[in-house]
């Protein structure tokens, strides 16, 4: 049946006193509830006794929940809260946790000694309400009331019996060592005091109290138990589970004692959840299997207590001293005593592990990015360094026969040693494990970092046509070696790799940079076959090569200043930035556009293989060295050293000088003492041989021409018109011209030789001196155009004979203007 | 000799994070922390000395 509160406080006006409800009461709405506010908070929960009545009280922190609810539970539910009866305690809205999560009102289940109280058990606090079941002797009158300052719900049970003392056994675990496993406490049970009712208690638990003092239920897994008494004695089922976890202490030491206190208890036997014990018949105590101590277990029991202890601090004293070693040991190896993976020792390391073969070079002489190496060698030495101090421990003073003879101060040294040799590997390996964790996230990102800085490098390389050319030996690399600022020491794959991503250390401290884009205008390039000094830029600028070749006395070293010349005056109009890539080219070139300008004839070249001479054509990154080879015509009819005429092979275009007066038919058409004075030095072979010869050691060394572009250039047509011939202009009537004239074999085989060929006829003058249409400029202009460097040619070398002046010179459809198409 | 800054810059990260690993799982077996998931480890370490040893840390 159930009441509202209101109507029972209404009787307590009315003079009733107290009221004492004997059944299911609901309290629900007792009370007003308060405004919505924060929702109060249960913080404890206590239970005292009074005459005649025990009182259970519930402090609220902040007002008292809106709905309060106690009734009783049936006896079929929540089975594992241990009582001859259980009322439902509903608080709502209310909250048994912090904002840390922690519960604010102790345990989940509080025992209590009182006569009718048994235990308060939580179970749910949560979505703003709490349920609690209170456990009581026996089904019994109680009234609820809602208390202020403090605020609290008391809940009064009557106890109207008298009762008796009871022992009740639980485990102790301060007087476990080689004593009683369980400690009586007492319970004032109704009289007449019962078994069962003794069972309930121990079940309850022991009090707050009495687990201060080390007292502790030990459950052996089961919830809940059904016991019938029979004749002499009392059968005990456990529910839930049985296990003894090892132990010699089980539910069972509990039990027994407890109810054998009764004398209509003689024996117990105590069944596991499935029904077993191991002795079911007879008047003697049983026991299940699940609740039976080990032979070891049962012999380890009986040596515990102080020795236990000892060992113990023992066990303390040895995580202590290992903890010291273990800080020693990473203390000394990554500092005093430090192994460290020096430069040549990372680069001897690489050797052994990969031989270098030939035509490599040795690995560059810098420090290897720690988590590579160096964390794996810093490891190793910390851990030589832990078995250093360690095994020092083990020195002991004295002779052996000492220590035998002092057995038990040996052996707890042993004891504290074994133990600090435990926590030092447990310390050096959460080191390791941090160090490797640490190394392999480096390791993924280095990886990640390095393919993306080297593809950021190659996809320069492609876009751009970069490479390191040398201006000496001719080798042609894509990146160049950069001598080290500090030990002059070579770094010849100065790429992001293991010796530093974005830079790298010298052996000699020096800080580099790495990637050729960074470091080519900031190391000193140097060539990687020959070491010689490299043109600044090389390897990250676009690098043009273009050798000019022809017979001895061509007027190759004329067109190649006065093709400059031109590219100086065309840069100059355009505002594109010329210069030259180093001193040597500088001076050579101011020397010979000197005389040039001067009108002089160029001093004849020698025979000594050329060095480039590199110019340097634009700004920053965009800008172009273009190298231009000037060997001596001798040096193409000579095998052996056309040989060492590297150029050749590594050019992307070749500038073929074609001297017109050694065409025979134009020979003999100019004959007369003052055309042979008009025409200079003339060649002395057939103008083909000197081509036929080159084209032949090209295609013998495998190199395949059908990528390189030739500009085939006749020069001195200015001395050809002085003598009243007038060669073409259009590249492919200059083709039908040399065809005519005899050079049939030269104008039919380059075709098939080259990618591409054009006629070029020049008159190797200063800028300012030239007919346009002869400008030796535009055939370097259509060679640098192939290679992605396009310059504006002029415009009036555009303009054709008898043509008028286009609109717009400067477009890339006009910029060339000498020649065409072959 | 000379040894690169990220050397140093390693061993000191390491030994730094060696030490929070060790702190965390101090804080852990106190309840606390991100690793407080080992209290329950502790929690049964101590269930099992109790119930094999009666002894009580």
């Amino acid at each position: 049946m159930m009441r509202p509160i209101g109507r029972a406080c209404a009787r307590g006006l009315i003079g009733a006193g107290l009221v004492m409800l004997a059944g299911p009461i609901a309290a629900t709405g007792a009370f007003a509830a308060a405004p919505a506010a924060a929702v109060p908070v249960l913080t404890g929960i206590s239970a005292v006794h009074a005459p005649g009545y025990d009182q259970v009280t519930f402090d609220f922190a902040g007002r008292l929940p809106g709905r309060r609810r106690v009734t009783y539970l049936s006896d079929r539910a929540y089975p594992d809260v241990v009582g001859g009866a259980r009322l439902l305690v509903t608080f709502a809205r209310a909250s048994g946790v912090s904002a840390a999560g922690a519960t604010t009102f102790g345990p989940a289940q509080q025992a209590f000694a009182l006569p009718g109280v048994l235990q308060v058990v939580t179970l749910a606090d949560g979505n703003g309400e709490i349920r609690l079941a209170v456990a009581l002797a026996r089904r019994l009158p109680f009234r609820v009331r809602a208390l202020s300052h403090p605020n609290r719900v008391v809940i009064d049970v009557r106890t109207p019996f008298r009762t008796v003392p009871a022992g009740v056994y639980f485990a102790n675990s301060r007087r476990a060592f080689g004593t009683a496993a369980t400690t009586v406490v007492t319970r004032p049970l109704p009289r007449p005091a019962t078994p069962l009712q003794a069972l309930r208690r121990l079940f309850a638990g022991p009090t707050e109290s009495e687990l201060a003092r080390g007292l502790a239920f030990v459950s052996s897994g089961a919830t809940g138990f059904r016991m019938d008494l029979v004749s002499g004695g009392a059968n005990v089922y456990l529910t839930g589970g049985c296990r003894n976890g090892g132990s010699t202490v089980t539910i069972a030491s509990e039990i027994q004692p407890t109810l054998r206190q009764f004398p209509s208890v003689g024996w117990v036997k105590i069944y596991d959840p499935a029904g077993r014990t191991q002795q079911p018949a007879g008047a003697t105590n049983s026991i299940p299997a699940c609740l039976a101590a080990s032979a070891f277990v049962t012999i380890k029991s009986q040596a515990q207590g102080p020795v236990l202890l000892a060992l113990l601090a023992l066990v303390g004293l040895g995580l202590l001293i290992g903890a010291i070693v273990s800080a020693a040991s990473v203390f000394a190896g990554l500092t005093r005593r430090a192994s460290l993976i020096t430069p040549s020792g990372y680069r001897d390391e690489r050797i052994k592990a990969s031989p270098v073969r030939t035509g490599q070079f040795e690995p560059d002489l810098a420090w290897p990015i720690y988590p590579l190496r160096q964390a794996r060698a810093d490891l190793a030495r910390i851990e030589a360094q832990r078995r250093s101090l360690y095994g020092r421990l083990w020195h002991w003073p004295g002779k052996p026969l000492l220590w035998i003879l002092l057995l038990p101060v040996s052996a707890a040294a042993v004891v504290c040693l074994v133990a600090a040799g435990v926590t030092t590997v447990l310390l050096i390996g959460a080191y390791a494990l941090v160090t490797w964790t640490l190394a392999a996230l480096a390791l993924g990102a280095f990886a990640v970092a390095r393919g993306l800085l080297r593809g950021i490098e190659s996809g320069w390389h492609a876009v751009m046509k970069t490479e390191a050319s040398c201006p000496r030996c001719y080798h042609v690399t894509p990146r160049p070696a950069y001598r080290c600022p500090g030990c002059e020491e070579l770094h010849r794959d100065i790429r992001p790799d293991r010796l530093g991503l974005t830079a790298r250390r010298c052996q000699c401290g020096a800080l580099l940079p790495t990637m050729v884009i960074r470091a080519a205008w900031r190391l000193d390039a140097r060539c990687q076959r020959c070491k010689a000094a490299l043109r600044r830029g090389s390897g990250a600028l676009r690098d043009v090569r273009i050798p000019v070749f022809g017979d001895t006395s061509a007027g190759k070293t004329r067109f190649i200043y006065a093709g400059l010349d031109s590219l100086i005056a065309t840069a100059g109009r355009t505002g594109i930035r010329f210069g030259f890539a180093d001193p040597q080219s500088q001076q050579e070139a101011d020397a010979a556009l000197q005389i040039l300008r001067s009108g002089a004839d160029t001093v004849k070249t020698s025979l000594t293989l050329p060095t480039a001479l590199t110019c340097k054509i634009g700004r920053g990154l965009r800008a172009t060295l273009v190298h231009l080879f000037d060997a001596a015509g001798e040096n193409y009819r000579d095998a052996q050293p056309q040989d060492s005429l590297a150029f050749l092979a590594h050019a992307q275009s070749l500038v073929y000088v074609l001297d017109p007066f050694s065409i025979g038919s134009v020979h003999d058409r100019l004959a007369g003492p003052s055309a042979a004075a008009d025409r200079g030095p003339a060649v002395a072979d057939d103008p083909e041989t000197a081509y036929a010869e080159v084209v032949s050691r090209l295609r013998d060394s495998g190199i395949s021409a059908r990528q390189q572009r030739l500009a085939v250039v006749v020069s001195k047509t200015d001395l050809l018109g002085r003598a009243g011939l007038e060669p073409p202009r259009e590249s492919a009537e200059i083709a039908d011209w040399l065809s005519r004239a005899g050079v049939h074999n030269l104008v039919l085989s380059a075709p098939r030789e080259f990618a591409e060929v054009r006629y070029f006829c020049v008159a190797s003058l200063a800028a300012g001196e030239q007919d346009p249409s002869r400008d030796p400029g535009a055939a370097l202009r259509w060679l640098l155009g192939a290679r992605g460097l396009r310059l504006p040619g002029d415009a009036a070398a555009a303009r054709r004979p008898g043509r008028p002046a286009p609109a717009d010179r400067t477009s890339p459809q006009n910029t060339e203007s000498a020649g065409a198409h072959s | 000799m000379r040894i690169p800054a990220t050397y140093i810059v390693f061993r000191c990260a390491c030994v730094f994070l060696a030490l929070l690993l060790l702190v965390l799982l101090g804080f852990g077996l106190s309840g606390s922390g991100p690793f407080s998931g080992v209290a329950g480890l502790e929690h049964s370490a101590h269930g099992w000395l109790l119930h094999n040893t009666g002894v009580s840390l």
